[in-house]
C-alpha cells in the first residue's frame, strides 16, 4: 500500500510563502478533490507533492522516501502529473505523446522494450484512443487531447496520479468524463488520485475533499462534510448556497 | 508514414550533392578524371583541384550545413519553438564574435584556436538567451527572438569596435569578411579534421538527448514529471548546439537560415521526434549547403559569392513566410 504524506509542509516562491504547515496523508482510498479559492495554494501543493519545488520547511514522502531527494527517473515511476497545458506546435502523434511516459525508463540510445510498448498500447486503448494512434495531437479536439495527456500519465504506471485543474478547458460533458476516468483508477486500481478542481459540484463526486484557504487546510473529509454551508461560506464568500438535492450536495449561487 | 521513403531520398541526395559539388567549378572537369583524382591517380593538376581544393570545400560545406541543421533541431525542441535556430537565437553571432576576437588578438591563427573561440562564444550566447528566455518562468516565441536580436546586435557592435580599434585586424580583413558574410573557407586540413570531430561529438550528444528533448513538448515541469532532469538536459542541449554552431562558424562564418528552415521543412515529413528529425536534418542540411555553395561558386563565376548570401536570399523569404503563418496561428 502506497502512502503519500506531507508533514509540516511549507513552500513558496522566493520570499512569498504559499503553503503554511500543511499535514496531509494520502492512501489508495478513492478520489481526492483539492478545492479552494484562487491563491489558496492548491497548485503549489500539487507541485510540492510531485517533487517539482523544494519545501521551505517539512517534507513530502512517498513510502517514507523524500520526494525532493529521489532521482527524477525514480520519481517518474512513482508519481505522474497530468499537465495543465497540452498545446504543441510540433506534429507529434498520439502514440508518440503517450510514449513520452516511458522516457525515464529508456537507456542511453532509447530503444523501447516490449514492456514499454505494451504499457503505451494499454493506455491508448483504455481511453478509447486506438483509432487516433497515428493522428497528430494538434489535429485533435480539446477533449481528445485531454484524454491523450491522461493516457500519457497513465502509461507511466505509477502509484500516484496528480491532476491540476484537469477539466479547466473542457465542456461539462468532457469534465465529467475525465473525472469518472480518474475516479475509476482510484477506486478500482488502488491508485492515489488527487485532482485540483475549481468546480465544487464536480468535487462532490470525489470520495474525499480537501478544502484549502490561504495556504492551509481548512477542511478534509467526505464531500458532504467538507463542503458544508459553513466552510463554503467562510472560504468562498457569502455568494454561495449549499443544498441537498436527492441525497447529493449541490453548490449554487445564493 | 512517409518517413521511410523520405529517408531514402535524403540518404541518396547527400552523395549526389557531394559529387556535383566536386564536378562543378571554375575549371570544368570530366567525371572520369574526378574519379581518377579521388582514387589518387590521374593528371596532377586535376588531382590538386579535386583533392586539395574541391573535396575539402564540399566536405566543409556538408559539415556546416549538417551541424547547423542539427543545432536548429535541438534549439527548436528546447525552446518549443519552430522559429529558433543558431542564427536567430544569437548563438552564431556569439560564435562569430569569438572567432573574430581571436583573429584580432592572434598574430598567427592556429587551426585549433578559431573553432575553440567560436565554440566558447556560441556557448556563452546560448546560455544568455536561455536565461533571458525563461525569465518569468515561461519561454515564449517573442522573448527568444528578442533575446537573439539583442545578442546579435551587441555582438556585431563589438565586432565593429574590434575592426576599428585593432590595426592587426585591418590587415586580416579578408578573414574577418569570411566570418561575417558566411563563406566556406578551409584554411587547412587540420581545421577540417578538428571541425569534423567536434561536429561528430555534437551529433552524438544530439542523438543521445533526442528522446529527452521530446519530453520538453509541454514544458520543463512536465519533462521533469516524465523523469527527465530539465537542468542537465538543457545544459547538454546548449552544449551540443554550441559545439555544432562553433564548428560551423569556424568553417564558414555566419550562414543563416539553414538551421531554421531545414528542420522546420522536414518535420511534417519525418515527424516531430527529435532523434529522427536530427538524423534527417543532418543529411538534408549537408546536401542543401553543398548545393548552395555550388550555386554561390557558379552564379557569378569566376567570382565567388559567400554561401551566406545564397542561404540569406533563399532563407529570408521563407522565414518571413513562417512568421506570417505563425502569427495567423497566434502562437507569439
Amino acid at each position: 500500500m502506497t502512502a503519500l504524506v506531507a508533514s509540516g509542509l511549507s513552500a513558496g516562491y522566493g520570499r512569498r510563502a504559499v503553503l503554511r504547515d500543511v499535514d496531509l496523508a494520502f492512501g489508495p482510498n478513492g478520489l481526492v478533490a483539492l478545492v479552494g479559492p484562487n491563491g489558496a495554494g492548491k497548485s503549489t501543493l500539487v507541485r510540492a507533492l510531485a517533487g517539482l519545488i523544494r519545501p521551505t520547511a517539512g517534507a513530502v514522502t512517498i513510502d517514507g522516501a523524500n520526494v525532493a531527494t529521489l532521482p527524477r527517473a525514480t520519481l517518474a515511476s512513482r508519481i505522474a502529473v497530468v499537465p495543465q497545458t497540452f498545446d504543441t506546435l510540433f506534429p507529434f502523434t498520439v502514440r508518440e505523446i503517450v510514449g513520452l511516459a516511458r522516457t525515464a525508463r529508456l537507456g542511453l540510445f532509447a530503444r523501447p522494450t516490449a514492456g514499454d510498448a505494451t504499457a503505451v498500447s494499454r493506455a491508448i486503448a483504455a481511453h478509447g484512443l486506438g483509432a487516433l494512434g497515428d493522428r497528430r495531437l494538434d489535429a485533435l479536439s480539446g477533449g481528445e487531447r485531454q484524454r491523450v495527456v491522461l493516457a500519457m500519465a497513465l502509461a507511466q504506471e505509477t502509484d500516484v496520479l496528480l491532476l491540476d485543474e484537469p477539466t479547466a478547458h473542457l465542456d461539462p460533458g468532457h469534465q465529467l468524463d475525465t473525472l469518472r476516468r480518474v475516479a475509476d483508477l482510484a477506486r478500482d486500481r488502488g491508485v492515489i488520485v488527487i485532482a485540483v478542481l475549481h468546480d465544487l459540484n464536480l468535487a462532490t463526486l470525489a470520495d474525499r475533499v480537501v478544502v484549502m484557504a490561504e495556504g492551509r487546510v481548512v477542511a478534509d473529509d467526505a464531500p458532504a462534510v467538507a463542503l458544508d454551508a459553513d466552510v463554503v461560506g467562510r472560504v468562498f464568500g457569502p455568494g454561495l448556497a449549499v443544498a441537498r438535492v436527492s441525497g447529493r450536495t449541490v453548490i449554487m449561487p445564493a | 508514414m512517409r518517413a521511410a521513403p523520405a529517408f531514402a531520398v535524403l540518404v541518396a541526395l547527400l552523395p549526389v550533392s557531394l559529387v556535383a559539388g566536386i564536378l562543378v567549378g571554375a575549371v570544368p572537369l570530366a567525371p572520369g578524371d574526378v574519379l581518377g583524382a579521388l582514387l589518387g591517380g590521374g593528371d596532377p593538376a586535376t588531382g590538386v583541384i579535386v583533392r586539395d581544393l574541391r573535396l575539402p570545400r564540399v566536405l566543409a560545406a556538408a559539415l556546416v550545413g549538417g551541424s547547423l541543421a542539427v543545432a536548429g533541431t535541438l534549439l527548436q525542441g528546447l525552446f518549443r519553438n519552430p522559429l529558433a535556430d543558431p542564427y536567430v537565437t544569437g548563438t552564431s553571432a556569439g560564435a562569430a564574435l569569438g572567432a573574430v576576437g581571436v583573429i584580432a588578438l592572434g598574430s598567427d591563427i592556429a587551426a585549433t584556436v578559431v573553432p575553440l573561440a567560436a565554440f566558447a562564444g556560441a556557448l556563452v550566447s546560448a546560455v544568455i538567451v536561455w536565461q533571458l528566455a525563461r525569465l518569468g518562468g515561461r519561454t515564449t516565441v517573442l522573448t527568444v527572438l528578442l533575446a537573439g536580436i539583442i545578442l546579435t546586435s551587441f555582438a556585431s557592435a563589438v565586432v565593429t569596435l574590434l575592426l576599428f580599434a585593432s590595426d592587426r585586424l585591418s590587415l586580416r580583413l579578408r578573414a574577418v569578411l569570411d566570418v561575417l558574410s558566411g563563406g566556406v573557407a578551409v584554411r587547412s586540413k587540420d581545421e577540417l579534421v578538428i571541425a569534423a570531430v567536434v561536429v561528430a561529438a555534437g551529433v552524438v550528444i544530439a542523438l543521445v538527448l533526442g528522446s529527452r528533448v521530446d519530453a520538453f513538448v509541454f514544458g520543463e515541469e512536465t519533462a521533469a514529471t516524465l523523469g527527465v532532469d530539465p537542468e542537465r538536459t538543457t545544459l547538454g542541449v546548449i552544449g551540443a548546439a554550441a559545439l555544432l554552431t562553433g564548428a560551423a562558424v569556424a568553417l564558414a562564418g555566419l550562414v543563416g537560415f539553414v538551421g531554421l528552415v531545414v528542420p522546420h521543412a522536414l518535420r511534417p515529413v519525418v515527424g516531430a521526434t527529435h532523434r529522427r528529425l536530427a538524423v534527417a536534418s543532418f543529411l538534408a542540411g549537408a546536401s542543401v549547403l553543398v548545393l548552395a555553395d555550388l550555386g554561390a561558386r557558379s552564379a557569378l563565376a569566376p567570382a565567388e559569392l559567400p554561401v551566406g548570401v545564397v542561404t540569406g536570399l533563399l532563407g529570408a523569404p521563407f522565414f518571413l513566410f513562417l512568421l506570417v503563418r505563425a502569427r495567423r496561428r497566434e502562437v507569439t
